[in-house]
This record gives C-alpha cells, sequence and structure tokens, in this order.
C-alpha cells in the first residue's frame, strides 16, 4: 500500500509540470583577462591570464502556473565564487492585468539600465557594464516589485516600484562587512521612443555595514570622551548603523541602430556614516558595421568630501595626558581615523575601447581593452585586457 | 555577372513570400501592424476586443519569417535575440512558439480563438481570417 502510494505521488511529480507551461532557458558569458604590466590589478584581474573573475553560466526556469501566475528560479554560477551554482532568483509574477504585474520573491533590483540583463554579455555591447556605475554591492533584493507597463502614441513607458531588504557583502576600513539595507523603496521610470530611450530611478533604505575591527576602532575613539568631548559624535558620525542611504540613478540613450550614443549617471549617499557620497558616470558611443560593434566608453568614479572628514580633522592629531600609553592609543586612532576616511577617497577615469562580432544569433564573441586611471594615485593605474563569448539559449 | 544574377533571383525569391497574418475565424478584430507588432513583441498580450492574444511564429530562417521580421516588427535577426533575451532572462516574457511548418501554424490558428500566426499567403485556406497582408 505504502510502496502504491509512494507511485501515486511519484506520478502526481510528473503530471504536474506536464500541465505547467515549463521553459528552460540558458546563458554563457566566458571572460578571460589579464592585465598588461607586471604587479597591475584591476577589477579581479592581474598580470597572469584569468576566466575567474567575470565569467558566469546561469539556467533559468520559468514556469507558467496558469495564465496569470508564473515562477521563474534562475541559478547562476560565477567564476568569482568558484562556480558554486546559487539561487540568485527565485520568484513568483501574478498579471495583475495587461499593464500590471507583482513579483515577489528574490529578483533583481532594478539600480540601472541594464541591471534586468546584468548577467546576459549578449544583450549588450560590452564584455561588462562600465564598473564604475554598475560596480556596486549587490544587485538583488528579498522583495516585492511592482511592475506597470504601458503606451501612449508611439511612447512606450515603464514603471517599476520595489520594496524590501537587501543583504551582501562590503567592505568597511578595508576588511570584509556584511551589508544589511532594510526598508528599501525605490521607484523607477523608464520611456522608449524610437530610437530614444530616458531612465530615472530614485531608492532609499535604511543601511547597515558593521565589522568587528571598524566596531573596536569607534569604540576606542568613544573610551576617549573624558579627555576629547567630541570624539564620541566623530564615532557615530562614522558608524553605520539604522542611517539613511539614498540612491539617484539617471540614463538617456540614442540608438539609431548604426550608430548609438548612452550615458548613465549614478550618486549614492549615506547619512553619517563612513561612506563617501559618490558620483558616478560614462558615456558611451558605438556603431553597428554589418556584424562588428566597435565601441568606446569614458567612465568616472569619484567620492565626494563628507562631512566626517571634517569632523575627523577637528580632532586633535596628538594629546598629552602625561600617561604616555593613553597619548599613543590617541595618536594611533587619529591616524586611523585618517586612513579610515583617506580609504573613502576615490577619483578614477577609465576608457574602455572594444569591438563586438556578432557570429549569429544568440552567440556574440568580443574584446576590450581598458585604461584605468587612478587619479589619486597613479601607481594603482592599469591597463586591462578581455576576450569574452557570449551564448544564450 | 552569375553573382547579380543570384542577388536578382534571391531578392525576387524574398518578395515573392507574401505573408499573410491570421487568426480563427471568430476573431473579428481590425489589427494594424502596430497591434500586430506590439502581439508579437509580447507588449500587447491581448487583441483590441479584449480577448487574450497568442501569437505563434515559424521557424527562424524561414522566407516567412525574414519577411514578417522586416516588415512588421523593423527588426533583424540579432535585433530580435538582443530583445527576446533581454525578455527571456528578466522573466518578463518568451518569444512567440514557433512551428516549423505552415501546415501546423494554420492548424493552430484554425483551432484556437486566440491564436494570431502568419504564413505564406498563398497557403491561407477558408479554416483561418487573414487580418493583414505584408
Amino acid at each position: 500500500m505504502k510502496n502504491k502510494l509512494a507511485l501515486l505521488s511519484m506520478a502526481g511529480l510528473f503530471v504536474t509540470p506536464a500541465m505547467a507551461e515549463v521553459q528552460i532557458n540558458g546563458f554563457a558569458n566566458l571572460i578571460g583577462g589579464m592585465t598588461l604590466d607586471d604587479g597591475e590589478s584591476l577589477y579581479g584581474y592581474d598580470d597572469d591570464f584569468s576566466f575567474d573573475p567575470a565569467s558566469v553560466f546561469g539556467l533559468q526556469v520559468r514556469a507558467d502556473v496558469s495564465d496569470k501566475l508564473s515562477a521563474t528560479a534562475q541559478l547562476v554560477g560565477r567564476g568569482s565564487e568558484d562556480y558554486d551554482a546559487d539561487f540568485e532568483w527565485a520568484y513568483m509574477t501574478y498579471n495583475l492585468s495587461d499593464t500590471t504585474n507583482i513579483s515577489a520573491g528574490r529578483l533583481r533590483m532594478p539600480l540601472f539600465k541594464y541591471s534586468a540583463s546584468l548577467d546576459i554579455g549578449y544583450s549588450y555591447h560590452w564584455i561588462t557594464p562600465p564598473n564604475s556605475v554598475y560596480g556596486v554591492d549587490f544587485n538583488n533584493i528579498d522583495g516585492v516589485r511592482v511592475d506597470y507597463s504601458n503606451y501612449s502614441g508611439d511612447w512606450e513607458y515603464n514603471v517599476q516600484f520595489t520594496t524590501g531588504k537587501i543583504q551582501a557583502d562590503t567592505t568597511i576600513g578595508g576588511e570584509p562587512a556584511a551589508l544589511e539595507i532594510k526598508n528599501v523603496v525605490s521607484l523607477s521610470t523608464d520611456i522608449t521612443r524610437d530610437w530614444f530611450s530616458a531612465r530615472a530611478l530614485y531608492a532609499r533604505g535604511t543601511v547597515t555595514a558593521v565589522n568587528p575591527e571598524f566596531t573596536e576602532f569607534l569604540d576606542g575613539l568613544r573610551r576617549f570622551a573624558p579627555i576629547i568631548p567630541t570624539a564620541p559624535g566623530v564615532a557615530d558620525s562614522l558608524n553605520a548603523e539604522d542611517d539613511t542611504g539614498t540612491f539617484v540613478e539617471i540614463a538617456l540613450d540614442v540608438d539609431k541602430y548604426d550608430w548609438f550614443v548612452g550615458a548613465e549617471f549614478t550618486h549614492t549617499k549615506v547619512d553619517d556614516a563612513v561612506i563617501s557620497p559618490n558620483d558616478s558616470w560614462y558615456v558611451t558611443a558605438g556603431m553597428r558595421l554589418g556584424k562588428f560593434t566597435p565601441h568606446i566608453t569614458y567612465e568616472v568614479d569619484e567620492s565626494e568630501i563628507s562631512d566626517n572628514q571634517a569632523a575627523i580633522n577637528m580632532l586633535p592629531p596628538s594629546i598629552s595626558t602625561g600617561d604616555p600609553v593613553t597619548d599613543a592609543t590617541w595618536a594611533a586612532l587619529y591616524i586611523g581615523a585618517q586612513g579610515v576616511i583617506a580609504g573613502q577617497k576615490y577619483e578614477t577615469t577609465t576608457v574602455t575601447v572594444g569591438v563586438r562580432y556578432d557570429v549569429e544569433p544568440g552567440f556574440a564573441v568580443k574584446t576590450d581593452v581598458s585604461w584605468y586611471s587612478d587619479d589619486l594615485n597613479s601607481s594603482e593605474d592599469a591597463t586591462l585586457l578581455r576576450v569574452g563569448v557570449n551564448y544564450t539559449f | 555577372m552569375k553573382k547579380w544574377l543570384l542577388a536578382v533571383s534571391l531578392c525576387s525569391g524574398m518578395a515573392m513570400a507574401d505573408v499573410a497574418v491570421v487568426v480563427h475565424p471568430s476573431n473579428a478584430d481590425t489589427l494594424d501592424t502596430n497591434t500586430i507588432s506590439r502581439i508579437f513583441l509580447n507588449k500587447a498580450k491581448s487583441f483590441p476586443g479584449g480577448e487574450r492574444a497568442v501569437p505563434f511564429s515559424l521557424a527562424e530562417g524561414t522566407a516567412e519569417t525574414d519577411e514578417f521580421n522586416s516588415a512588421v516588427l523593423k527588426k533583424t535577426a540579432a535585433q530580435l535575440t538582443a530583445f527576446w533575451s533581454k525578455l527571456v532572462f528578466t522573466g518578463k516574457g518568451q518569444p512567440p512558439k514557433s512551428f516549423d511548418s505552415t501546415a501546423e501554424i494554420l492548424a493552430e490558428v484554425a483551432s484556437n480563438p486566440n491564436a494570431i500566426g502568419y504564413v505564406d499567403a498563398s497557403a491561407v485556406d477558408d479554416s483561418v481570417r487573414v487580418v493583414a497582408t505584408f
């Protein structure tokens, strides 16, 4: 009897998927690269040729449970994570109407113009989208997204509202830290007419990013309250705990097919935290000459001076309490604080020249060279050569 | 000279493939090029009359599909692949189910009130209604 039941339930397993329409799609980006000079490193590459930093393989399964309900899961393996396959997306979508659907689960955060198809190298001309703008710590969110799309005359438009929670890895004071962004709300809209498209996004959330080293450092500052009354305030202004973060993005594109020009700008800010405000942007242009798409991109990534910097500069570099250990501890903390702030300062520009060759629909090969320039520390300059194959099925 | 002849015959061969867009005979909607394009690009999910629209295409590389893609969708094969890869991998939609033969399209459209497909205009019979010819 038990066996019969087991058989029946097995049969049930086989019957259910047959009733739902199941689609399986896959993508592969095999990308290899190396820096051209000894000792240079950039985006995870060094002067030894490697496939690891940007190669991505993925499988997507989508089941249409009914006309209105579908389930989507994406299993992704990244070279940067030893190709350990991970469910990066797992969500269900319900079509409320022809124009509106709601998705819930783990889904892509629509931060940028190319966020949705970030892992689908085939869908853009670069090997990877410009790191200055796209090099963020997270791309997915656990939550709910409402998508509205409609058209008016020749204009197509989309509005997306996303809310949820983000968990990711970041670094604070040069050490790995857990990043958590709660109460995320984001509103984005894009409009398209023939060859013109524009997009804008505003998002905010409550940011916490901590690691033990940084917490210990902040506690060290706070302990000097009896001697330096402003020290605890400075510690609080550096601490990234339940601080409001805001993110703004704007993108413009003209695509006349024979040629295209695009630009995207982002601004990030976390109030009262060590994380410095950031401005990033790129301008890209290319031509489609038969199967060849040569292109060029100029990108800039820079931090702004944060209020914290001014606060730290108000602290005394040294004190003389009569106790050499206390004085030395403070001097070390002060140097540490300056170091933390210095570590948050950056100003880089990158020029990338590349070409995409479309072998056949769904299959493209690419190569590009990036000249990366660290405008604060030229010893970090690097030149990166990459080759890649993009495939979708 | 031979090459030139071949080019001419290829061109005329393509022009010969007049494509008829067909729906179920019970579907009385009037469809313009833009509406047909929107249905085949997953932008519209319903016919103007409100019934759900399910598009079916012929296989890639057929003369009918080439003609339909350029005349109605106004996209090259590479553009379409890039377009669909974005939709597919964002879970927003799938390209129309494709059939290898005109007979399969006609059979599907003739039996499915929600279906819309395209076939070689010369292959059309009474089992379907033609809404446009390109």
